[in-house]
């Protein structure tokens, strides 16, 4: 019942009249940004960061939030109509949704992918309401050692489902420590590997970071090539789905809905996993899997359903533990930090406003979504047809401003300039930028944690292992890490691509 | 592709090194106590490792034949274009101000990077200009540096 009215208060902060304008521009923005190709979620947050500066925080945080979530609608859209996904989390809408368009099912997969989505996000903030105050409560008992053993946990999953070689993916996630390092010590206040550039005092900004690896470093593996610009023409009517679809749809939406708020929860899983696992599963458990990539209904539900669960899912360690599971969200960590609230365990008791505003303003945006998006597919598909050398130079201008505004420091664009050239040259020889951008953000907060412990346990290493909850962890851990070599060097990430 | 990749790892323990001796002067502390650069020398410690091992074992793969048969041509020129126009626009911000450098810079590319006519290119850096203007220092009040012409 206390649940209820602490919900029930946090749709009066979400429906507030501002707050319903920052959510309807917050949608309406990482709709564009899903819909855009290069320009993900995570730089599109990086972009609007500097403009919150002066907006409340509950405000901010359901702006970002709906940024997020926003792009996740525009990336199915695009991935059905023209077969490119807006952002990684829609690559695997393409496989199903563009064969049903192709087929004339425009309109039904649009209808079914918007109406997962919009499933998902309920059923999810419901789970995220009685999750996320119950994890909140048992992260109490976490000390230093926990929450160590918990980001070594996460960063051990990235590696593991990392392109590439367990090896590499490790290399990158060391480099993303060190690069952490680079500022002032966190405890004692020592400037390290500055070399007296002013720049590098408060360190490497995750913001130039992120727009450099992902937006900078996409332009550059566009322009090396010629462009080639294919747009599939198919007319969208009948958007709402017939009887049969629902019924070949509802148990996909189900699963994908649990499978993307569990699967999300965990540090380094992203969005992107879940979708291509419940592609796998809807495949597998299918009466007609020879039907799946040539357009089965089911093949869009689920992964969408997946997508929209996952990206409320990431919320849960960011509220409730204060730990971000991936650059979106770290981003979302700081935009918080910035107006000096401190995420984590007491979050919920210190500013209910926040938590319970921005649970309900989930719901709400979702609604948003499913009203603004069907109608608005016309729009998105025009923003497509821009040519991409007009597009190119709109993003790369975006990515300047977004990244100069932090500060105002010229300094700044010229480290995501280099990042960007870093994102271009790891694209190139097969090294992936998402263990880096995690590791850069868990970095500072590992290195507290284990220094904490170490001094707790007067030097003993041993505290991480007789602590149970970490030594689970670490457990875990070390069996992600070894797991290849057991199981033959078979990877999930191997098995999903096979299977896709 | 085996030489760049061996590149690659030689750049990684090259890197590793560096950070080590540096976080050595920071200073590691004791266990009990540990100092600024204990962190940073454990990670390039294991950064260290791992490149060596990597190293190995591209040292220990067979040379692939016909790696680079089918390749498609790289446009270097474009991605250095970019860089340089990146960064010059950075350092002339300040000076030149938010609105003539956003029009240099998207006819720059425009006109260079995949080559429109005069027309399309001053056309799209004069629009890009004034909108990026109105919406960053008009709208979302910015304050990006208007530079000379003071607006």
């Amino acid at each position: 019942m206390e649940i209820l009215n602490q919900l029930l208060f946090g749709f009066s902060v979400a429906l507030q009249p501002m707050n319903l304008i920052y959510c309807f521009f917050g949608v309406l923005v990482g709709t564009l940004i899903g819909v855009l190709p290069g320009v993900g979620p995570a730089a599109a947050l990086s972009l609007l960061l500097p403009v919150t500066f002066h907006v409340p925080p509950v405000s901010t945080i359901i702006l970002l939030a709906g940024i997020t979530y926003g792009a996740m609608y525009g990336g199915s859209t695009t991935s059905i109509l023209v077969n490119i996904p807006g952002e990684a989390a829609s690559v695997v809408t393409c496989l199903d949704g563009y064969q049903m368009a192709r087929n004339g099912r425009a309109g039904p997969a649009l209808g079914i992918a918007a109406f997962a989505s919009f499933i998902a996000g309920t059923i999810t903030v419901f789970i995220l309401v009685f999750l996320a105050p119950t994890l909140a409560n048992a992260a109490l008992k976490f000390g230093p050692p926990e929450y160590f053993a918990l980001m070594v946990l996460g960063l051990s999953i990235m590696v593991y489902l990392a392109r590439g070689s367990i090896i590499n993916a490790l290399i990158i996630v060391c480099f993303g420590l060190i690069l952490g390092t680079i500022g002032l010590d966190p405890m004692v206040g020592v400037p390290r590997f500055v070399y007296r550039i002013n720049t590098l005092m408060d360190g490497v900004g995750l913001v130039q970071v992120v727009i450099g690896l992902f937006g900078v470093s996409e332009v550059l593996i566009n322009v090396e090539r010629t462009f080639k610009q294919e747009i599939f023409k198919t007319k969208v009517k009948g958007l709402l789905p017939n009887r049969q679809d629902w019924r070949q749809s509802i148990g996909p939406i189900g699963r994908g809905s649990m499978l993307g708020f569990f699967l999300g929860i965990i540090p380094g899983m992203s969005v992107v996993i879940p979708t291509f696992v419940s592609y796998v599963i809807e495949k597998k458990l299918s009466k007609h899997p020879e039907k799946f990539g040539s357009g089965a209904i089911e093949g869009v539900a689920g992964p969408e359903a997946a997508n929209n669960a996952a990206s409320t899912g990431t919320l849960v360690p960011m509220l409730s533990l204060g730990i971000p599971t991936g650059a979106s969200t770290a981003l979302l960590l700081g935009a918080l930090m910035i107006h000096g609230i401190r995420p984590g365990p007491l979050l919920i008791q210190d500013a209910p406003e926040i938590f319970w505003g921005v649970v309900a303003s989930l719901y709400v945006g979702n609604i948003m979504l499913l009203v603004l998006n069907l109608p608005l597919i016309g729009l998105w598909v025009k923003i497509l047809k821009i040519p991409y050398h007009f597009l190119f130079s709109l993003i790369l201008l975006l990515c300047i401003v977004g990244s100069y505004i932090t500060n105002n420091n010229p300094y700044d664009v010229i480290i995501m300039v280099t990042f960007g050239l870093v994102g271009y040259l790891m694209k190139k020889f097969d090294y992936e930028a998402a263990p880096l951008v995690l590791a850069l953000v868990l970095g500072p907060m590992m290195e507290t944690a284990l220094r904490r412990s170490l001094v707790i346990s007067d030097g003993g290493f041993a505290i991480f292992f007789t602590r149970p909850i970490s030594a689970s962890f670490l457990i875990v851990a070390l069996l992600v890490l070894l797991s290849p070599l057991v199981l033959k060097k078979k990877r999930l990430r191997e098995d999903l691509r096979a299977a896709e | 592709m085996r030489r760049v990749l061996l590149c690659c790892n030689l750049f990684w323990i090259l890197f590793a090194l560096i950070t080590c001796i540096e976080a050595y002067r920071l200073k590691l502390g004791a266990v009990t106590k540990p100092g600024s650069g204990f962190f940073p020398f454990s990670a390039g410690l294991v950064m260290l490792v791992l490149a060596l091992v990597a190293l190995m074992q591209l040292t220990r793969q067979e040379k692939k034949e016909g790696e680079s048969a089918g390749r498609e041509e790289v446009r270097w020129w474009n991605i250095m274009i970019i860089l340089a126009a990146v960064g010059a626009y950075a350092f002339t911000l300040e000076t030149i101000g938010f609105l003539i450098n956003t029009f240099l810079f998207v006819t720059l590319l425009l006109k260079v990077i995949e080559p429109q006519s005069w027309k399309a290119s001053l056309l799209g850096g004069v629009i890009a200009a004034v909108a990026a203007n109105v919406l960053f220092n008009v709208i979302f009040k910015a304050q990006i540096p208007s530079g000379i012409l003071g607006f």
